[in-house]
């Protein structure tokens, strides 16, 4: 199935977002430059869904920060349906931020606490100029698709009325009500219950299935990526070090690091390694 | 679980709330007194309506000054001078430094530095001078005195609000609205501007403050507007006059002088229950616990050379813990009983609001308000846990048992070294010297080499803090650890080295572990025994291969089936309907109904119990086999 749908966008010919030899430094102590993100390559299709796996501090977030422009490349290329993000003007860079979502980690702490959820579910759809009297029904419409229904009793309500589970369903509400191209799903199940997390990876699917978005699945989890995504990239070091369809990246790792995400998914041995 | 805080509502300490009304009173009768001062004063201010220097009578209530105007009807008109041009100094000087705050917080690097150093040049600079020389260009009106205070006050409100901007703009919720294009106005005045207004009320009151005082100080100095009467300049002339020479100062300079005392002091009181309120944090002004060395003789209690490998058993017994908030009981832990074997590693494990860390936190003696254990009892080795009384487990804590709270890892002190920290804990039951070298061996212990022991808590990854943290709750040999949730936020590989230690650990020390956890695959990695929780009560206990390879009640089945797997056919995660259980709205009959796939009549009407089934298992569901011990009803 996933092969088909692989299939069929690369007849489109163009990736939704292509990295090419992305690099991004930061200046640590005393001065010395840190690589976090070192020369990256990686193209997500149009309803695919590619993890990024890799150990904390490993650059799986600072590579989904560039994408979404919270950062900018020291070098390498983007493009964003074959648009190369460099040659765009300001206007352009905008409108093509709109196309793309960020869903975070901690969903207390994605959602602004003064705002109505009406408010924070449309606020992409403000962003993007759409008439006040589409809005509410668009919001109203994108909370039910996650399964806050009725609508109606949602959307006058505060986040810290809501769960945790709840929250991050608003959360992907606000990230679907723009029919995004793109979106980037940072470590989304990490702080859920182990009971919420399959709903919330469900909606994810759904997302891709229903609008075609493209997801970059950025997880420390292997298991939980093997799950959802079409094609899984480790990350270490900054570095792409492996990339490929979940089970064969499983059954046959060609990277240590891979071999290490593994190990630790195994029954405890006392005999490890121990650098942490 | 903590209950979830109530939306929106201010709940100040106590202290705060007298505070804030008394000075919410305070000020209200200066500004009632400006407000009404026509209806109130019989005589205009500024008219010589009696002779010079009268006492104060009945048409006088506070006598004349030198020219015969009413003192009470200056006080009364003073107050309106004086606090517009508080008011009106106030909104400039936090406007400005609000402006700046913006400015530095969000756009940050060259413009910044040069905001900041701005800002530090204002507060460095004599403010007295500066408000003299400033009043000598700006004229003695109305708007001067506005323009001079509020230039001088900004500085303050500038780096006040500057840091809460850059706190601000690191929440999610900003950072998703910079991820999906918002622009700049639009993420300062709809994300980062409201979450500033309990500050910026806080800054407006504080400045209000200081200037009443500025503003009657350079009245005072005859540098304000002489023509207007204001409390200032009502000094200024009794001082002119030399009222303090006669006894005219009694009702000429005391009752200015107590309105601005009043003021200020009101403004100041308000400014504090503001404070509160925007930093809630404020109102736990209890000092830290530290601990109490009296108590050493408390690990002298036992015999010291039975250091390891005592292999102490827990048994808990119909432990009860209820959260009292406003009125409403919440129980969190209802009448628990749970065994772990001596040197065994017990899984304790359940989702948000299961009760499994109040379980924990009355184990520990660390249940703080509103919880509190009710009942129950808890036997280690053998010896009766005081589980209801806070100070005397609070004694065996760090000793007897210990305990690693959540995120105990990020707690370390930053500005000491790591070896000093173990070594306090150490030195809970040994001398200092004896402490240290516990602390180096205890490092050792945990994979911590000698030349790492120097290092502050910074130079450590999260792996390697949480090393210290165990070296720190083995200190004093603890027969029972606690710990919960030791592995969450540190990465799978992380993990995995942490548990590895665990187990390690468990070998050569032979204490017993109770393991609190939401994440079921990690816990059945390390545990010898498995305890399934779900709305406080324990629904499924039993060894951990049991319980993994063929779980029985309903609950164990959904969970097990909502982690994914590395290897095997790429199962539909299942999802369990509905939401986690809220302790203050319990179901009837089985907690779990609401939620299982396989609800029935009985499970409404019956209370379920744990029972003992085959194997040492024990399931609280009322489906489960009456009849035949293996009968499963379950299977997903």
């Amino acid at each position: 199935m996933a092969e088909s749908r692989i299939a069929a966008t690369v007849a489109d010919g163009v990736p939704v977002v292509e990295l090419r030899g992305i690099t991004r430094t930061y200046r640590g102590r005393g001065g010395a430059p840190i690589d976090a993100v070192r020369d990256v390559s990686l193209s997500v299709e149009a309803g695919e869904i590619f993890g990024l796996v890799g150990r904390s501090g490993a650059g799986k977030s600072t590579i989904g920060r560039l994408i979404l422009g919270l950062e900018r490349p020291d070098s390498g290329e983007m493009f964003f349906e074959g648009r190369s993000l460099a040659e765009l003007s300001r206007a352009d860079l905008k409108l093509v931020r709109r196309r793309m979502q960020l869903l975070q980690q901690d969903p207390f702490d994605a959602l602004h606490p003064g705002m109505r959820l009406a408010a924070a579910v449309a606020e992409p759809l403000v962003i993007a100029g759409v008439a006040r009297a589409v809005r509410t029904q668009r919001a109203a419409d994108a909370l039910e698709s996650v399964g806050l229904t009725p609508a109606e009793r949602f959307l006058s309500r505060y986040p810290d009325e809501l769960s945790g589970g709840q929250r991050q369903r608003v959360a992907i509400a606000r990230a679907l009500v723009a029919r995004p191209r793109l979106l980037v799903a940072d470590e989304p199940t990490s702080m859920l219950d182990a009971s919420l997390r399959a709903g919330i990876l469900d909606l994810i699917s759904a997302l891709r299935d229903s609008l075609g978005t493209a997801v970059l699945f950025i997880t420390h989890d292997l298991a939980l990526a093997r799950h959802v995504c079409d094609r899984i990239g480790v990350v270490d070091g900054g570095r792409l070090v492996e990339v490929g369809a979940p089970d064969a990246l499983i059954d046959s790792p060609q990277h240590p690091a891979t071999e290490q995400l593994l190990a630790a998914a195994e029954p405890i041995s006392t005999t490890g390694e121990k650098h942490d | 679980m903590t209950p979830r805080r109530a939306r929106r509502s201010i709940r100040l300490s106590r202290p705060a709330r007298l505070l804030g009304v008394l000075g919410i009173g305070l000020v209200t009768v200066v500004v009632g007194a400006a407000v009404f001062a026509p209806l109130v004063a019989r005589f205009s201010p500024t008219a010589r309506t009696g002779r010079p220097f009268e006492h104060p009578s009945a048409t006088h209530l506070l006598g004349t000054n030198d020219i015969g105007q009413d003192l009470f009807a200056q006080l009364l008109y003073g107050a309106r001078v004086s606090l517009i041009i508080a008011f009106l100094s106030a909104v400039v000087a936090v406007a400005i430094g609000l402006g700046v705050a913006l400015a530095a917080g969000y756009l940050g690097g060259r413009v910044e530095m040069l905001l900041m150093g701005v800002v530090d040049l204002t507060l460095s600079f004599p403010f007295f001078v500066l408000v003299i020389v400033l009043s000598v260009f700006l004229g003695r009106g109305v708007l001067g005195a506005v323009l001079i205070t509020g230039v001088v006050l900004w500085a303050r409100p500038a780096r006040v609000l500057r840091s809460q901007v850059l706190k601000t703009t690191q929440f999610g919720h900003v950072t998703a609205a910079r991820a999906m294009g918002a622009g700049t106005p639009r993420i300062l005045f709809r994300h980062v501007m409201p979450r500033l207004t309990p500050l910026i009320v806080g800054q407006l009151v504080r400045a209000a403050n200081i200037a009443v005082l500025i503003q009657a100080s350079l009245a005072f100095l005859g540098l304000g507007d002489t023509q207007r009467v204001s409390w200032g300049t009502t000094l200024y002339f009794a001082n002119a006059r030399s009222a303090v020479l006669t006894d005219a100062w009694k009702w000429w300079i005391l009752p200015p002088g107590l309105a601005l005392t009043v003021t200020v002091v009101g403004c100041a009181f308000v400014g504090l229950a503001l404070e509160e309120w925007a930093d809630p944090r404020l109102a736990n002004h209890r000092p830290p616990y530290r601990a109490r060395r009296v108590s050493r003789a408390a690990g002298e209690g036992r015999d010291s050379a039975i250091r390891a490998d005592r292999r102490s058993s827990l048994s808990v017994r119909g432990v009860t813990v209820d959260y009292l908030t406003r009125g409403r009981t919440a129980r969190a832990v209802d009448f628990v009983d749970l065994d772990v074997g001596g040197g065994r590693i017990c899984g304790l494990v359940g989702e948000s609001g299961s009760g499994k860390t109040s379980l924990a936190n009355a184990l520990v003696g660390m249940g703080r308000r509103p919880a509190k254990v009710i009942a129950g009892s808890a036997v280690l080795g053998s010896f009766e846990l005081p589980l209801r009384r806070r100070s005397e487990m609070a004694l065996l804590r760090g000793r007897r048992i210990a305990f690693i709270p959540q995120n105990a890892m990020n707690a370390l002190n930053p500005a000491r070294r790591i070896l000093e920290q173990v070594a306090e804990s150490a030195a809970l039951t040994r001398g200092d010297a004896g402490a240290r070298s516990r602390a180096v061996e205890l490092l050792e212990l945990v994979g911590i080499p000698g030349e790492r022991h120097r290092a502050y808590p910074h130079e450590f990854s999260g792996g390697m803090r949480q090393r210290v943290v165990i070296a720190m709750s083995l200190a004093n040999d603890p027969e029972l650890l606690v710990a919960d949730e030791p592995t969450s936020g540190l990465d799978v590989v992380t993990q995995s080295h942490i548990l590895a230690l665990i187990v390690e650990l468990r070998e050569r020390l032979g204490m017993t572990l109770l393991l609190i956890s939401h994440d079921l695959p990690m816990l059945a990695k390390v545990s010898d025994d498995l305890a399934v929780m779900y709305g406080g009560r324990i629904v499924e206990v039993g060894e951990t291969a049991s319980i993994v390879g063929s779980p029985i009640h309903p609950y164990t089945v959904a969970l097990l089936a909502a982690h994914p797997t590395l290897r095997g056919p790429r199962r539909v995660l299942a999802a369990l309907a509905g939401e986690p259980l809220d302790p203050a709205r319990l179901p009837s009959g089985c907690r779990f109904g609401p939620r299982c796939p396989h609800v029935a009549d009985r499970c409404r009407s019956d209370e379920p119990t744990l029972r003992p089934i085959a194997g040492g298992r024990s399931v609280a569901c009322v489906l489960v086999g009456d009849t035949e011990p293996d009968s499963q009803p379950v299977s997903v």
